[in-house]
């Protein structure tokens, strides 16, 4: 060889190293740069707020002293442009004064005025009113630790609604406020404690609602002189005598700020959409901070433990992030989410692996090879099925079609491997005995096919008498009011069907590649020593395939959990909490893909939704980590030639 | 109980009258579209899914004015109109709802100015069940009962369809609860105005797609669901709406939307951005005038929205001067 | 017996059957989508109902079900007649039934809007104004004799189109160099701008001349009546295809159904979607497909072969092959987001502001397009080609590395001259898969670059022909929206089963010429081992 020569491909390699190196770390990076990015947009989640005081009062920040609204007299928008107005008067007596407009779809405005007092007895003296933020409801705290609260929304006509004894030590109460939506009273107390009150149905009676203690929000050990709730989101301020001030968070029970304004607050405001805070001393001194608080909703146990939200009889895990209006609580537990992608990947797999490892093997250890050549070709057409098509599919036509036809698909559990079995065994003379069942070897699933079309058929034939016979003709009626089960027409069967066909395909082609590789040598050691082609396929061949197995179930593993498509299209997107396989599921994949376009960029909804998406990572990263090492272990035990 | 059969029986006339009648006519003082000259360029519009086909209409039918506009249009949900307004990746933001408080302050934010709002339609939401259903009308707060988990309208829970007032073999059936997903606008007005910002129950199955809705409740006999009344197929009914129960029903057709009788009916909107005193681009300009004209309020009609009344579509171009 | 069992001889049949399963899984899916799109084209015949409460109806049998609760028969009709009943489809109890009839006579009209019309035919005015004789010869010489007029009309939309796309050149020739500096070339701006007003003048010539040429073809009308009588007048240029159903022989059939299958191929589609052809959606995709694969397959291979012949095996290799592994579970919206996050805005963004800054804030990279959407999916699917390139690597034994290399040849000539090849089939097999997941995926594209309506397709005649920065239509979306989200949807229905035929009929075609060159690979490079 020419020194020349061997020299060009010497400098060839080395130029080809250089360039296959850069190019598998530029992937590399490419990969962990994603991984960082998702981290990255879901950290701020986590944030601790910080609060930095202004140096200089900005005039308009100051006018909103004087709309403070707290006092004796309190005035609130009452429906489109309407105004209500109440005063304390002397002997606990109230004012109610009403302003109506009335307007229609094209504009035209109705103008009128009602005034009426309040007068009924109360438990105690007054120390603090509120009127609720859309003048729909007034509440009043005594000197006894009695909560008061009355129904102003009807024209003309305030209502008592209920007198609750709050607190058994008779406490005084000395500040209430609602929070943004009007639902939740923050009621703080001369004993320091701040708690949260709102209207709960008492479980097992026919009453109205009434007030219950929902949260404990942290407080102080000297009394709370003052409440001021948030305009932005569910916070609170609260105030003790010496001008201490904490802003808390009601659905967390988060402490969010701790804040000293060195003197006694006279009166105080949120400005700038929640995000400044100003207030004043008696002297007219102002003081105000700019309030950096991220996310306030988000905490470990909002996202991963039970809450008694707004309006709700007891603590839930509860997903629902979003609604027209701004004053919502978001509901953000991962839960259920991460519940749904549980249920949907393993009934998924419960399906898929069984079906496509065997038929793996059956393609690659006993399937004729001039057939092989054309089957194997065939599954890998399913794998191309788009998995919108798919969706699409398990959601227009197989899930009215499964509803109208539960019974048949019920019985074809029993049926498909009940004809099996008698096919088996009627096979075996037939094998033995006759040149065609001898000729058949390799081609066995073809007899197969039509039992298997033939005892579905059968199952479907079978089904409509017995179901008259032995469910009155709707055994969905009969699973509701019997056993008091529910019939979801998007269910998991169907996304178990739907979501196994998507990932089947898969887990076969990287399965019967890996035994199809197992050397010939070895199989033929094992058949020469007298082992049935069985004995051989199982305890031969696939203990030395073994990592690419697992690796293939793997794939198809991180496939299911990640699939979007099918699952949003094919389930109700239902975020239940019930391993019934006849009820929807929403995974966290479908999710995010029917949140994000909704999500305000950067906002706590986005952001959660990646932490969803990390969560998803963290995962399949387990799943996975787990599985190299286990085939590491494979790898080392069976040695691969 | 004799107010709520002499109810049923007038739902049921409406119903009747109703299938015969003939299709809505469009307010034939609207002015008809003139075409001008130097109109070209491209036109991107990204936003509500609701309006989606209604935008893809319109453009078909702008485009046949000017052959060479190009209109792009995507719509996944009202939610995506703002960001892609403030991003300036869009000149027109179809929504299916007002802008948020927040959605606005980030506009100006970008801007400087306050986004100006067109309504272009009238759409009223309708309660579909399946059309094998014997329930003729619900009131909202029977509504509210069955979609809602914590009743925001004070009605005890109702699950099966004798709670809801059907009879025979259907009343022992628990419903089967369809909606939409939460990007959309219509998710956000039902909760809103139905629900009364209360939560959907869990078990509320969130399509992706107003069609799928419909779909899923035409498939399934107990099923429940709502989307806007164009989407309605031979397969399902709307039912005709009360806003109290034991209150008058009305039926979702034009003249009950127009009088605001019909309790579940709103107007949607293209956002646009435009300096206050200053013409926006001329293509977005005439694309809105086009929506308003009479050829556009007709094919508001074709994608079974209600079209506007020529007082209202007037007072719509006025924002844009 | 026992020993039957023993031998696990009933596991093989049972394993079988198994792949029977699939088999016939694959067979319904096929099938019923099959079932579900090929009919759509058939010409199917007009029946005329008379009812009990004496009205008449006409339309296409689309179906026949039970009620849900009385269990009484009832038929689906297609009624079309989209504008007067506002809904296409009605369902008839067969109680209801008095009388049906064939009418020979009946028409079938596509139009250009609101769908099919079914009815009979009237009368039909000239041009000028006058009556003619209203039967199906003189309808079809009139509709041929417009058509004919009507194409004559393309020359002057092509000058327009011509004339439009100049101006547009020139508008961004002037934006440029305003941006750049306004005053100083301030009169190569001014000459540009009356450059650009000449054409103008020109185009709204030609436009007027378009417009009234129109109108006058528009004089000509065909006034037809429904089943129960009611007129409707229409301009014969807005019907597309007529029909008559009831007298057409089987041949006849046949040809309107070949042409429908050609318009829906090479058409664009109309009524949001719903109707015409798919075009567009078939070129989007098959072209990110293309794109995509230009991206994923090299630096798919190139770090597959990276982890397993270069890089020293250790901790990192194995956390890089973990990662990888990961990669391939997570879900593929996130992708998508992080496509719009990084390579829209991030990486489109700064295209634009180095390379486009006047027309700023209007983007053009820094919007979704099929470049992004590409390398999304490239991204998506890479992990996919890595696993399968490594696997198929694996395999491979080491005594023949061994061989090579003890024979002289260097690592890099025992890459490409002995393993790749070995490998292709293996890499093979995971480009098909990462097709066809890319293909399918529809979450992600919807975030970078997947539009409804594209007007215009990513390669053009325009300069520079290759647009990777436009948004494009995509048959997988097409079936997400139009199954989902489109108001008539029964009506449309047909048309998302045909349009997933067609997705699968262009992913089984990628998939069997890469299966079948992965098959040639095989025969040629595998060695035996015994």
């Amino acid at each position: 060889m020419a020194p020349n020569i061997v020299d060009k491909s010497l400098r060839n390699d080395r130029i080809a190293a250089w360039l296959i190196k850069s190019g598998g770390l530029f992937v590399i990076v490419v990969v962990i740069g994603i991984l960082l990015l998702i981290g990255q947009v879901a950290l701020p989640l986590f944030y601790s707020p910080k609060a930095e005081q202004l140096e200089k009062i900005p005039s308009e920040l100051a006018e909103l002293l004087e709309s403070d609204n707290s006092a004796k007299i309190q005035s609130r928008k009452q429906g489109e442009n309407g105004k209500i107005t109440v005063q304390l008067l002397p002997g606990d007596r109230i004012s109610v004064h009403q302003q109506l407009v009335e307007q229609d779809l094209l504009g035209n405005e109705k103008a009128s005025e009602k005034k009426y007092l309040l007068e009924d007895k109360l438990p105690g003296a007054i120390t603090a009113l509120w009127l609720g933020r859309r003048g729909q409801s007034l509440y009043a705290g005594t000197d006894n630790g009695w909560l008061i609260r009355w129904d102003l929304a009807e024209e003309g006509e305030g209502r008592l609604i209920e007198k609750v004894e709050a607190f058994k030590d008779h406490r005084k109460i000395t500040a209430l406020a609602t929070l943004l939506g009007d639902y939740s009273l923050a009621v703080g107390d001369s004993t320091g404690q701040v708690t949260s009150w709102m209207p709960v149905k008492t479980p097992g009676t026919g009453e109205d609602k009434r007030l219950a203690q929902i949260h404990r929000l942290p407080g102080f050990t000297e009394p709370v002189v003052h409440l001021l709730a948030s305009p932005r989101d569910k916070s609170l301020a609260v105030f003790n005598a010496d001008g201490d001030i904490r802003i808390v968070h009601l659905t967390t029970e988060r402490l969010l700020l701790e804040l000293k304004s060195g003197m006694p607050v006279k009166s105080s405001a949120f400005g700038d959409n929640g995000r400044k805070l100003l207030v004043s001393g008696a002297d007219g001194k102002m003081v105000a901070w700019n309030l950096d608080i991220p996310h306030p909703e988000v905490s470990l146990s909002t996202l991963f433990g039970k809450v008694w939200y707004e309006g709700y009889n007891k603590p839930e895990y509860v997903w629902q992030s979003s609604a027209a209006t701004d004053d919502f609580e978001a509901k953000i537990s991962l839960v259920p989410l991460i519940f749904g992608t549980f249920k949907a990947t393993l009934f998924a797999m419960l399906f898929a692996v069984p079906v496509a490892l065997l038929a793996a093997i059956y393609t690659s250890q006993f399937m004729a090879p001039a057939l092989k050549g054309r089957i194997k070709p065939a599954v890998e057409i399913m794998a191309a099925v788009p998995s919108v098509v798919v969706g699409f599919l398990a959601g227009l036509w197989l899930a009215p079609l499964m509803d109208k036809h539960l019974m048949a698909l019920f019985l074809s559990f029993i049926f498909v491997p009940l004809m099996l079995l008698i096919a088996i065994l009627a096979w075996r003379p037939f094998a033995e005995k006759t040149k065609v069942g001898r000729g058949m070897i390799g081609y066995e699933f073809f007899g197969l096919l039509p039992i298997v079309a033939l005892s579905f058929w059968l199952a479907g034939q079978v089904a409509i008498p017995l179901e008259a016979v032995l469910f009155a003709g709707d055994l969905k009626q009969w699973l509701y009011s019997s056993l008091g089960i529910r019939y979801d027409q998007r269910n998991s069967i169907v996304i178990a069907i739907s979501l196994g066909f998507a990932v089947i395909p898969i887990i076969f082609t990287i399965a019967e590649d890996a035994l199809s590789n197992v050397p010939r040598n070895l199989s033929a050691a094992s058949l020469a020593l007298g082992a049935s082609r069985w004995q051989t396929a199982w305890r031969v061949v696939l203990p030395s395939a073994l990592p690419g197995v697992f690796s293939a179930i793997m794939i198809g593993f991180g496939r299911a959990v990640g699939e979007t498509m099918i699952v949003l299209m094919a389930t109700g997107n239902t975020p239940i909490m019930s391993w019934s396989f006849l009820n929807g599921l929403r995974s966290l994949s479908a999710n995010i893909a029917v949140e994000i376009p909704e999500a305000p960029f950067n906002g706590t909804l986005y952001r959660t939704l990646f932490l969803s998406a990390v969560l998803l990572f963290l995962l399949t990263f387990v799943i996975n980590t787990a599985a190299e090492l286990l085939r590491q272990r494979f790898r080392k035990k069976y040695g691969r030639y | 109980m004799l107010k709520k059969t002499v109810m049923a029986a007038l739902a049921t006339l409406c119903i009747a009258t109703a299938a015969n009648a003939e299709k809505v006519k469009v307010d034939s003082k609207l002015p008809t579209y003139k075409a001008t000259s130097g109109v070209s360029g491209n036109l991107n519009s990204i936003g509500s899914d609701t309006l989606n086909n209604l935008m893809t209409y319109w453009a078909e039918g702008f485009k046949k004015k000017y052959p060479n506009v190009n209109i792009q249009i995507e719509g996944k949900g009202s939610s995506t109109a703002p960001p892609a307004l403030i991003a300036g990746t869009a000149q027109l933001g179809p929504m299916s709802r007002m802008m948020k408080g927040k959605e606005i302050e980030d506009f100006e934010k970008k801007y400087g100015y306050k986004p100006t709002k067109v309504g272009v339609a009238l759409d009223s939401l309708a309660v579909f069940v399946n059309k094998d259903n014997p329930v003729k009308s619900l009131s909202l707060d029977e509504v509210d009962a069955i979609f809602s988990k914590n009743r925001k309208r004070g009605l005890a829970e109702i699950t099966t369809w004798g709670q809801a007032g059907a009879t025979g073999a259907i009343a022992s059936k628990p419903i089967s609860i369809f909606g939409r997903n939460s990007a959309s606008g219509t998710y956000g007005y039902f909760k809103e105005h139905t629900l009364k910002n209360g939560d959907y129950k869990n078990t509320v199955k969130e399509q992706p797609g107003s069609a799928s809705v419909v779909e899923g409740v035409a498939k399934d006999i107990a099923a429940i669901g709502y989307s806007g009344i164009g989407y309605a197929t031979s397969g399902v009914k709307a039912l005709a709406l009360s806003d109290k129960k034991g209150g008058e029903v009305y039926e979702a057709n034009n003249a009950n939307v127009l009088s605001g009788k019909y309790p579940l009916s709103r107007m949607l909107y293209i956002y646009v951005a435009k300096k206050p005193g200053q013409p926006m681009p001329k293509v977005a300009e005439e694309f809105l005038k086009f929506a308003l004209s009479k050829e556009g309020q007709e094919i508001v009609v074709k994608d079974g929205f209600d079209p506007l009344p020529a007082k209202v579509a007037a007072e719509q171009l006025k924002a844009l001067k | 017996m026992k020993n039957y069992w023993k031998r696990g001889e009933p596991m093989v049949l049972a394993a079988g059957a198994t792949l029977a399963a699939i088999l016939f899984m694959t067979i319904t899916l096929m099938a019923v989508i099959l079932g579900n799109s090929l009919g759509y084209f058939w010409v199917k015949g007009l029946v005329e109902y008379t009812l009990n409460d004496g009205s008449h109806i006409m339309g296409q049998v689309t179906g026949k079900e039970l009620h849900a609760l009385t269990n009484a028969k009832r038929v689906q009709l297609k009624v079309a007649n989209r504008d007067i009943y506002g809904q296409d489809f009605r369902w008839i109890d067969e109680s209801d039934i008095k009388g049906q009839s064939v009418p020979k006579e009946a028409y079938l009209l596509d139009r250009m809007e609101h769908g099919n019309f079914f009815g009979f035919l009237k009368e039909l005015k000239g041009a000028d104004g006058t009556l003619l004789n209203p039967d199906p010869e003189m309808l079809r010489k009139l509709s041929t004799d417009l058509r004919r007029q009507e194409s004559a009309l393309k020359d002057i939309k092509k000058k327009m189109s011509d004339l439009n796309q100049a101006s547009e050149v020139i508008r961004l020739k002037i934006a440029k160099l305003e941006y750049r500096n306004a005053e100083a070339n301030g009169a190569a701006i001014a000459s540009l701008n009356e450059k650009r007003n000449n054409i103008t003048e020109q185009f709204d010539l030609l436009k007027d001349e378009l417009n009234s040429r129109q109108q006058e073809l528009a004089k000509t009308t065909a006034t037809f009546v429904d089943a129960s009588g009611t007129a409707k007048e229409f301009a014969l240029l807005d019907i597309l295809n007529i029909h008559q159903p009831n007298k057409m022989s089987l041949l006849d059939k046949v040809w309107v159904y070949a042409g429908k299958i050609g318009e829906l191929l090479f058409d664009d589609p109309r009524e949001s979607n719903t109707e015409g052809g798919l075009f567009p959606a078939i070129f989007g995709t098959v072209m990110m497909v293309i794109l995509m694969s230009l991206f994923s397959m090299p630096f798919g291979v190139i770090a597959a072969i990276y982890l397993r012949e270069y890089a020293r095996e250790g901790r990192l290799v194995q956390l890089v092959r973990i990662a990888v592994n990961n990669l391939a579970g997570v879900p593929s919206i996130v992708y998508g987001v992080f496509g719009l996050g990084f390579f829209v805005y991030g990486i489109g963004g700064s295209l634009d502001k180095f390379f486009f800054p006047e027309r700023l804030p209007t983007p053009v990279f820094g919007t979704g397009g099929i470049l992004w959407a590409s390398l999304t999916l490239a991204l998506l699917t890479v992990p996919v080609v890595i696993v399968a390139t490594e696997e198929s690597l694996a395999s491979i034994p080491k005594g023949i590395r061994e061989g090579s290399l003890a024979l002289g040849a260097t690592k890099f000539q025992t890459l490409t001259r002995v393993l790749l090849p070995m490998a292709t089939p293996g890499i093979m097999t995971g480009l098909v898969l990462s097709m066809a997941r890319a293909v399918g995926e529809v979450a992600p594209l919807m975030l970078v670059g997947v539009v409804k309506m594209a007007p215009s397709l990513p390669i053009d005649g325009q300069f520079p022909f290759f647009h990777v920065d436009r948004k494009f239509m995509h048959l997988g979306f097409h079936i997400y929206d139009v199954g989902f989200q489109s108001p008539n949807v029964e009506a449309a229905k047909p048309m998302v089963y045909v349009t997933t035929l067609l997705l699968l009929l262009i992913v089984i075609a990628a998939s069997s010429l890469a299966i079948r060159f992965r098959n040639q690979m095989r025969r040629r490079y595998t060695t035996s081992h015994f």
